[in-house]
């Protein structure tokens, strides 16, 4: 009988610890958002995966957080010291990005395959089966501002001022108010988009499962430019300048003109391209399916260097200052010197990366197969004690 | 073998007094004919074990395994994390021998992916090109494998799910091959004879090879016409819902009905067209045989008697049968009955060609024993004359006679996995090896003037597609000579009776059909630039100018192919032929007439000399480790389980078993505890440990064990009673064949019986010994054997060796055979005695549906018994299906049976005869389980009187 008691009392416990940590997902003060912060999948519209913090390696780990259950490719997101980030169980993970402890977890209807976009206290997330697929949260107010249900989404969203971008895999493009979710425009494309939108404020250029890259106005949705390729293109374009940045599973590399969709160059690369692109100044970096990073020159797609991992690469790399960050399938994340390729320094998780990474302030975030939440900051120099 | 030493073990474990059991069994033997001295590569991503002899082989497959592993990785988007063991073997019969599984391996097999360890297993054939496609094919089953888990895992839904057969078998064809003449065989004979099976209906053909090309037509198809990534994303979304078939609504945006509406309209598009040109075999052919499937025909002219000899299987054996072509309503007569003799073991029925010389000896190849062997058959004596076996040869592939009648060409793939051209001289019993290099080389023909033997072989560079050309092999200089060059299959050569006209199939164009070249009308060939070495073998002739024949003309325009032709003495063709699914031997007539009339003739060109085709090798890589196979285990079952009874109580234990990655030593753990109060906990522990040993032919297992507890024992004295045993054993067997084995074992234990607590109490220290001999050649249909005969008979001796408790002799006498009848039916009957003599001798029970029908189960106990059974198997309900409203349930075939059994068992004095006769029908539930219903009358009275009313039973098992 004692026995009973013990167990009794034991999943009491347990049960309430579960209900307390899965109630909602609630902060308890405003969140604060700056230019500097990484709100939306590449750190920003234009998807360019680039911060000017120079991440000098080797980094520490300073923490790891088991979100229990694995993560889609798009990226985590982060602003005022709290990082976001969707599971493939459709749960919204918030963790304090200086103690790696959790803040709080809200379960959706499917799984977050994109990544949310962070405005303010608002959260936009996405859903990849059920309904809504579109839903607007506020984290303070651990509420759900507005929903919509648009169809099965697996890409992140895209927010330019007030409008909020989407593609879907019914192969629309919605756009909507980002205030209550009404619909502004709409664009049917002929097949299913797994490419997650980019803008330079004007235009919305996005790959479709058609082969295509499409280039929409911003203001009203009407087609503004159409490039084909060889195969489908999963890969989110990212966007420099009058140039757009995009693979395509044909095995090539392009950059098109923002303007009119005329082709600048074409890389073979000779393998699948899934995941997007990060751009320097001069250099623009891809990784492919034969888990090559290739740095490629912005004006003519020349090879500057290429740096070989032991897998698959189809998530973004990311350039933080003078330094390239990429994570492999074959479970490494690499440092690599953005202007000479030599590998600078590696760690290994536990699981393959196939998310894209993020970075705040001197934080460097990455999500693993094996469900946990990496956090890295630079190894402090030597004599300096570490705090 | 495997299975018949673990279910030994198994039986000897639970009841250590074997002798007594009754619950013996058959089987036929996996036999370990060859030691194996296994090995380790050790490259980035694999193990691959393999043998010395193999080794070039094995550092090739190596190769192709990385690239394969690079190529997947791409296409998957998604690597395989644990290093990936690859059992590598240079032939089929080698094959056969594996234990990483424990079922036979059926010829057609060409390798296979084992889930539990994430083993691949893969033989050699002689073809790099198709070791290389077997490996990538399974290597696809290994990544969906991983990537199907990840996805479920990913979204933490349950595990236990898997795409449909007909994705997995048609993904690892359509990721590993390219479509090929056979392929489009198939397909188009679906097509054109409306048998194609609808995607929707993909069950009906579960695990056939119409499933297999089916399903990488589908995937063609999708790729094509929605994009290759959609096969990706087949399985990315394979979380996203329970049935396939929402999955594949969800990814290419059709059910399985709407999509099988496109893909079957384009494929009556693509395929009805081919009728304007193209012809059945069965409307431009005379049949000679259609029944079953059938293939190698060689003609046979005695007087004026003529007939055809070929390789069948029409009642599952296959077998050499003969045929007279002048007698249509003849049966054709199986003049070999293979695949029930340890001489006929197996015949490879689309493999090695028989060729009959002029003296009228058959010439075939069949598995006998370790090795292929080539039996000499007299036609005009019907008898085999002569067995060739070579030691070092292991699998031997098609065969032709000198023009003298004393010399035999033949292909063979030795230890190495080389499929090589050999000469066998039958007077002075010499081999002589024609070639030595990895070339594929097939289908030797000799001409009839001795001096050249046309062949097949894939060494142009066209051969590492797996493309074959044919081949001349001058005898005087060693040469060999280009017959035909080109990316086609080239295959089957056949020489006419006077030499002037060779016959063979090429898929040039499309589908496979009969070409001619003709060596009356020569032309002087294009020389060849340089001379190139073929590996070992005899240089090719490449500087002289060859007068050969330079224009190729088709005889057949198929709709479906043609294989294996040979000429009679005449103006005909005799070949296999390919429609309505069957293979058919067919007579095609007038060949010059077809020749002359040609609308379709090739231009032989010999291309500018390329290097001879060399196959990559991770030999010599700095990243290679070879290392000598010191075995590495693994769990195979590791299980927990609690179990109640209101007699005996509650007990719980784990079973655990390990085995090693090569499966040739396994190791059984048991515990358990059948305590039913705290006071019984600590004598209660049930403990056995055995190991089993594979390894060699002889396979033995040996173990201890501890058990206590409550039992309810039919075959005791006693019946219920408290015993705790405790002892060891040691088991062996011995296979003689693949039908023969013998069984040794001994074991002993000290047993403490207590029948009446504390009142009636045994002791015994139980020495059991028993000796037996098994036979099983039985083939089985759909409910139990059809054909064949099993036999078993056991001697054996136990005796309490300390106190003289226990002390009795047994004889288990089992005999069963099977009559046939027709294909699907059979007359079955069994003989049973068994008898146990002595003291504390255990009895053997009977009664029920698995033995004395119509009889309580089990209710007929003795220590002597005997039984008589017969029964008519024959089929009963095809096919019985219910279709509702809302969907269908469909059953599969009903078998019935008539019978009439009779028997007893006695104790000391022999009571009555006990009998029943009536009927029953039989339902196969996916084939791993038999209900059986029985309805009849008992034999009552001392087997004088029937039964009033009748009876019913109801039950499960196997007709015996």
């Amino acid at each position: 009988m004692t026995i009973f008691r013990l167990h009794r009392s034991f999943v009491v416990a347990c049960i309430g610890t579960v209900l307390i940590g899965c109630a909602s997902l609630h902060t308890e003060r405003v969140i604060r958002v700056r230019d500097t912060d990484w709100t939306t999948y590449g750190g920003s519209t234009e998807r360019s995966n680039r911060s000017r913090t120079t991440l000098t390696p080797p980094l520490t780990l300073r923490w790891k957080y088991d979100a229990a259950a694995g993560f889609g490719s798009g990226s985590p997101v982060a602003a005022d010291s709290l990082v976001f980030v969707g599971t493939l169980q459709g749960e919204l993970h918030a963790v304090h990005i200086k103690t790696g402890e959790r803040v709080g977890y809200k379960s959706f209807e499917s799984a977050i395959v994109g990544a949310p976009v962070i405005d303010g206290n608002t959260l936009i997330v996405t859903s990849a089966l059920d309904k809504p697929t579109l839903i607007a949260y506020n984290v303070h107010l651990a509420s759900v501002t507005w929903s919509r249900d648009l169809g099965p989404i697996e890409t992140s969203p895209l927010l330019v001022g007030n409008r909020l971008i989407v593609t879907t895999l019914a192969g629309s493009v919605v756009c909507v108010d980002k205030s209550n979710g009404e619909e502004l425009w709409n664009f049917e494309a002929e097949e299913q988009i797994h490419s997650s939108p980019a803008s330079d404020g004007t235009l919305v250029v996005f790959g479709c499962d058609d082969g295509s890259v499409y280039a929409l106005s911003i203001s009203d949705g009407s087609i503004l430019w159409r490039m084909r390729t060889q195969g489908s293109v999963f890969a989110p374009p990212t966007i420099r300048g009058t140039t757009v940045f995009i693979g395509s599973t044909d095995n090539t590399f392009s950059a098109i003109s923002l303007m009119d969709g005329t082709l600048k160059w074409k890389r073979e690369i000779g393998s699948r391209i899934y995941g997007g692109a990060a751009c320097s100044d001069d250099l623009v970096y891809i990784g492919a399916a034969n888990g090559t990073l290739y740095a490629l020159d912005v004006s003519d797609g020349t090879t500057r260097w290429s740096f070989k991992t032991k897998s698959v690469i189809n998530s973004a790399p990311l350039v933080a200052g003078e330094i390239v960050y990429v994570g492999s399938l074959d479970t490494f994340l690499y440092a690599i010197d953005a202007h000479t390729g030599q590998s600078l320094w590696e760690y290994r998780t536990k699981g393959r990366i196939k998310t894209s990474l993020a970075l705040w302030g001197d934080y460097l975030i990455v999500a693993s197969e094996d469900k946990f939440l990496y956090a890295f900051q630079p190894a402090p120099a030597p004599g300096r004690l570490e705090r | 073998m495997k299975r018949a030493v673990f279910l030994l073990v198994g039986l000897i474990a639970l009841f250590p007094t074997l002798t007594s059991s009754q619950f013996h069994y058959f089987g036929r033997n996996k036999v370990q004919y060859t030691d194996f001295d296994w090995h380790v590569l050790k490259t980035e991503h694999f193990d691959i074990y393999y043998y010395p002899e193999m080794k070039e082989l094995a550092e090739r497959g190596a190769y192709f395994a990385e690239e394969s592993y690079a190529n997947l990785q791409e296409k998957f988007n998604h690597n395989v994390q644990h290093r990936i063991p690859l059992i590598f073997y240079s032939t089929h019969l080698h094959f056969q021998q594996t234990n990483t599984t424990p079922g036979f391996i059926p010829e057609g097999v060409g390798g296979f992916f084992e889930f539990l360890k994430g083993r691949v297993v893969i033989p050699s054939n002689g073809s790099l090109h198709d070791f290389q496609h077997v490996i990538q094919h399974e290597l696809v089953h290994v990544f969906m494998h991983s990537k199907i888990g990840r996805v479920l895992i990913d979204h933490r839904e349950d595990q236990s799910r898997f795409p449909p057969l007909w994705f997995t078998e048609g993904l690892a064809e359509y990721w590993s091959t390219k479509w090929d003449s056979q392929a489009e065989m198939i397909l188009r004979d679906a097509v054109l004879n409306d048998h194609l099976v609808p995607l929707s209906e993909m069950d009906y053909i579960f695990g056939t090879y119409l499933m297999y090309k089916e399903g990488q037509n589908i995937l063609q198809y999708i790729a094509a016409h929605y994009g290759e990534e959609k096969i990706l994303l087949l399985m990315e979304n394979f979380w996203k819902a329970s049935s396939f078939k929402k999955v594949m609504k969800i990814t290419v945006g059709k059910n399985y009905k709407e999509f099988d509406e496109e893909w079957i309209y384009a494929l009556k598009k693509q395929y009805y067209p081919l009728l304007a040109d193209n012809d059945s075999p069965s409307k431009v052919s005379t049949s000679l045989v259609t029944d079953g499937f059938n293939s190698k025909p060689v003609y046979y002219q005695h007087a004026n008697e003529r007939t055809v000899f070929f390789i069948g299987n029409h009642t599952g054996y296959t077998s050499v049968f003969r045929k007279s072509i002048d007698s249509p309503e003849e049966k054709p007569e199986a003049i070999i009955p293979g695949e029930k003799t340890d001489e006929f073991e197996a015949f490879h029925l689309f493999q090695s060609r028989m060729d009959v010389s002029k003296d009228g000896i058959l010439a075939f190849v069949t598995k006998s024993g370790e090795n292929d062997v080539f039996h000499l058959y007299d036609i005009e004596k019907k008898r085999v004359t002569e067995t060739l076996r070579f030691r070092d040869l292991v699998a031997l592939g098609s065969v032709s006679w000198a023009p003298d009648g004393k010399r035999l060409v033949f292909t063979s793939i030795d230890k190495s996995g080389n499929n090589d051209l050999y000469i066998y001289d039958l007077e002075k019993k010499v081999l002589q090896r024609l070639t030595n290099d990895y070339f594929d080389d097939r289908d030797p023909a000799w001409s009839p003037r001795g001096r050249k033997i046309a062949f097949s072989s894939d060494r142009t560079p066209f051969g590492q597609h797996g493309k074959y050309n044919l081949f001349l092999y001058d005898l005087h200089t060693g040469d060999i000579e280009y017959l035909t060059y080109g990316d086609q299959n080239d295959l089957s050569p056949a020489w006419s009776r006077d030499g002037r006209k060779l016959a063979f199939t090429s898929d040039r164009g499309g589908g496979q059909n009969i070409w001619t070249m003709d060596f009356s009308s020569t032309g002087l060939r294009v020389a060849l630039a340089e001379t190139a070495s073929w590996g070992e073998g005899p240089s090719l002739a490449t500087q002289e100018l060859a007068r050969l024949p330079t224009v190729l003309h088709r005889v057949t325009n198929l709709t479906t192919a043609a294989f294996d032709p040979a000429w009679t003495n005449g103006d005909e063709l005799i070949f296999t032929a390919f429609e309505n699914f069957s293979f058919q031997i067919r007579m095609i007539s007038g060949i010059q007439s077809l020749i002359d009339s040609s609308m379709t003739k090739e231009q032989v060109v010999l291309l500018e000399k390329e290097n001879p085709w060399a196959p990559n090798s991770v030999a010599g890589s700095s990243e290679v480790q070879t290392l000598r196979y010191a075995g590495k285990y693994s769990l195979d079952i590791a299980q927990s389980q609690i179990s109640t009874d209101p007699v005996f109580g509650t007990s719980g234990g784990a079973l655990v078993a390990l085995s090693d990655v090569l499966g040739n030593d396994q190791y059984y753990f048991l515990l358990y505890n059948s305590a039913q109060s705290q006071a019984e906990f600590l004598e209660s522990w049930n403990i056995a440990i055995t190991r089993v040993s594979l390894f060699q032919r002889t396979n033995y297992a040996y173990g201890i064990f501890h058990f206590s507890g409550r039992r309810y024992d039919l075959r005791d004295p006693d019946l219920f009673f408290f015993e705790r045993v405790f002892g060891g054993y040691f088991a062996l067997s011995y296979p003689l064949s693949k039908f023969k084995r013998i069984e040794v074992s001994t074991s002993l234990a000290n047993s403490d019986k207590e029948v009446i607590e504390g009142v009636k109490e045994r002791k015994a220290l139980l020495l059991s010994n028993s000796l037996t001999f098994v036979h099983d050649n039985s083939l089985w249909g759909p409910s139990g054997p059809l054909d064949g005969n099993r036999f078993k008979l056991t001697l054996a001796y136990t005796s309490d060796i300390l106190f003289s408790n226990v002390n009795y002799y047994t004889v288990i006498l089992d005999y069963r055979h099977y009559f046939r009848l027709s294909r699907r039916s059979a007359y079955a009957t069994r003989f049973w005695i068994f008898w146990n003599e002595g003291k504390e001798s255990r009895r053997f029970f009977m009664g029920g549906s698995w033995d004395l029908r119509g009889w309580p189960r089990w209710s007929l106990r003795g220590r002597k018994l005997w039984l008589i059974s017969n029964e008519i198997r024959f089929p009963f309900i095809d096919q019985f299906g219910i279709r509702f409203p809302f969907g269908g349930v469909a059953f599969g075939a009903f078998r019935g049976a008539l019978f009439f059994d009779a028997g007893s068992a006695w104790d000391f004095k022999y009571r009555q005869t006990y009998g029943s006769v009536g009927g029953g029908v039989r339902l196969n539930l996916a084939g791993v389980l038999v209900l059986r219903y029985d309805i009849g009358k008992r034999i009552e009275n001392d087997f004088v009187r029937l039964q009033e009313g009748v009876f019913h039973q109801f039950f499960f098992g196997w007709d015996f």
